[in-house]
């Protein structure tokens, strides 16, 4: 029976390290999917005026950041449920989401270039931080889970 | 439906309409809206047209808002060019002018924000509203047609339903040139459009490439839409335009005016749109 609980602890708490280190694995999807899309509506502005609905459904990518904008060009409302952006960077979001499509190309472009700078930032933190912490996370609750095991036995 | 851009109270409103009657919409910020409908200046209430102003829905900045991002597809950068000169035209064709702040940029306008009023043009499709005048345009051939008549009076109706006839005639290529795209449903064997272009560009590229046998175009303006469409009659294409005026007279009086046309074809400034007023040869007597 203690070793069944050992057990059950151990693979539990590497399971509560892997969830914590997702937090980080989100972020990076995240942004550089952010990056991406902005990228792109960069290009499409440029040449082929592409609208924000055709883009969106050109690119159809799986995640948060795509199915959140999705949300928003169809109704209007910011809602993103994940908990893992700060609440200035929903924000953020939240503003990006609104400005775009709202401007002539050139103010457009003008914004979105200097999101671009912005993001490749983030994405560089997000890669830095996920490269720090995932690992860590479990790691850690791997090795707690070894230690409440050990003391159960 | 044509008018699905509209917000959901509008579109109440306009159900217990018939809307082939409805030529206009007229939306301005914290105003009643117009309609012209059945050739009346109405006001859009819940219930349909009402000549009480209190019963009007009145047009919030977010009505206008709602339709230009809708019309827009939420992408204001992709229609910049439309919005710079004044309109946009939805994907049916409807025609929508727009007043707001423009924006000037080296001297030029770069574009326009903070709309506050709209000016929704309802296209009609009505075949046989080129009949009457049929004949002048054509009589073993084309001749060189100009329509005249104040704005909203149905002149791109009747040239929609004259391309539509000569395209039946099958006796040449047709080029029509769309500058607001009021054309995009008429189609046909003969008939290569070209879409949001201006005149100057449409005459040079399109007379060069398509070769056309007859040119439709809408509303000659500017001193470059005059010069290019003597140019193109010179050429030896036929043409087939409109323009703003109430009668022969205002034509002639005009700056740019060129005798080109072998017919011209005046429009009543009054009631039923379409309805022909006077119709005249290249010496501007009545026929």
């Amino acid at each position: 029976m203690r070793i069944f609980i050992g057990v059950l602890a151990l693979l539990l708490c590497t399971i509560i390290g892997y969830k914590k280190a997702s937090k980080y694995v989100n972020r990076k999807k995240f942004y550089n999917d952010f990056a991406e899309f902005n990228t792109k509506l960069i290009q499409e502005i440029s040449f082929l005026q592409t609208t924000l609905i055709e883009l969106t459904e050109e690119m159809d990518l799986p995640g948060d950041f795509f199915e959140s904008l999705s949300i928003y060009i169809k109704t209007k409302n910011f809602h993103f449920e994940k908990t893992y952006l700060r609440r200035e960077e929903l924000n953020d979001l939240n503003k990006y989401f609104k400005i775009i499509g709202s401007g002539d190309k050139d103010t457009q472009i003008e914004y979105l270039n200097a999101v671009s700078a912005q993001l490749s930032n983030k994405c560089v933190i997000c890669e830095e931080e996920e490269k720090k912490y995932r690992s860590l996370y479990v790691k850690l609750g791997f090795l707690i889970g070894l230690i409440a095991l050990i003391i159960l036995l | 439906m044509k008018l699905d851009f509209l917000p959901k109270k509008y579109k109440l409103g306009l159900e217990s309409l018939d809307v082939s009657y409805l030529y206009e919409i007229r939306m301005r910020t914290s105003y009643p809206v117009l309609i012209r409908y059945k050739n009346e200046q109405l006001y859009l209430s819940n219930s349909g047209a009402t000549i009480l102003k209190c019963n009007a829905i009145i047009c919030k900045k977010s009505d206008i808002d709602e339709i230009i991002a809708l019309v827009t597809k939420s992408s204001l950068y992709a229609y910049n060019d439309r919005i710079k000169e004044g309109y946009l035209t939805t994907d049916e064709g409807v025609r929508i002018g727009l007043a707001g702040e423009c924006v000037c940029a080296n001297g030029n306008i770069h574009t326009i924000k903070n709309f506050t009023s709209l000016n929704i043009r309802v296209p009609h499709e009505i075949f046989g509203a080129a009949n009457d005048i049929f004949c002048f345009v054509y009589n073993k051939k084309i001749k060189n047609t100009l329509i005249i008549s104040p704005p909203a009076r149905g002149k791109t109706t009747i040239l929609k339903d004259l391309a539509r006839k000569i395209d039946d005639l099958n006796i040449g290529s047709i080029m029509v040139i769309d500058e607001r795209a009021e054309f995009q449903i008429v189609k046909g064997a003969n008939i290569d459009t070209i879409m949001y272009s201006d005149k100057l560009y449409a005459f040079e590229y399109g007379l060069r490439s398509l070769s056309p046998n007859i040119v439709i175009t809408d509303e000659l303006s500017s001193e470059d839409d005059w010069i290019c469409a003597e140019r193109a009659v010179i050429s030896g294409v036929k043409l087939i335009a409109s323009c703003h005026g109430a009668s022969i007279d205002d034509i002639r009086a005009k700056e740019y005016f060129q005798n080109i046309f072998d017919v011209y074809v005046v429009l009543d400034d009054d009631g039923v749109p379409g309805r022909i007023k006077g119709v005249y040869n290249r010496e501007f007597i009545s026929i």
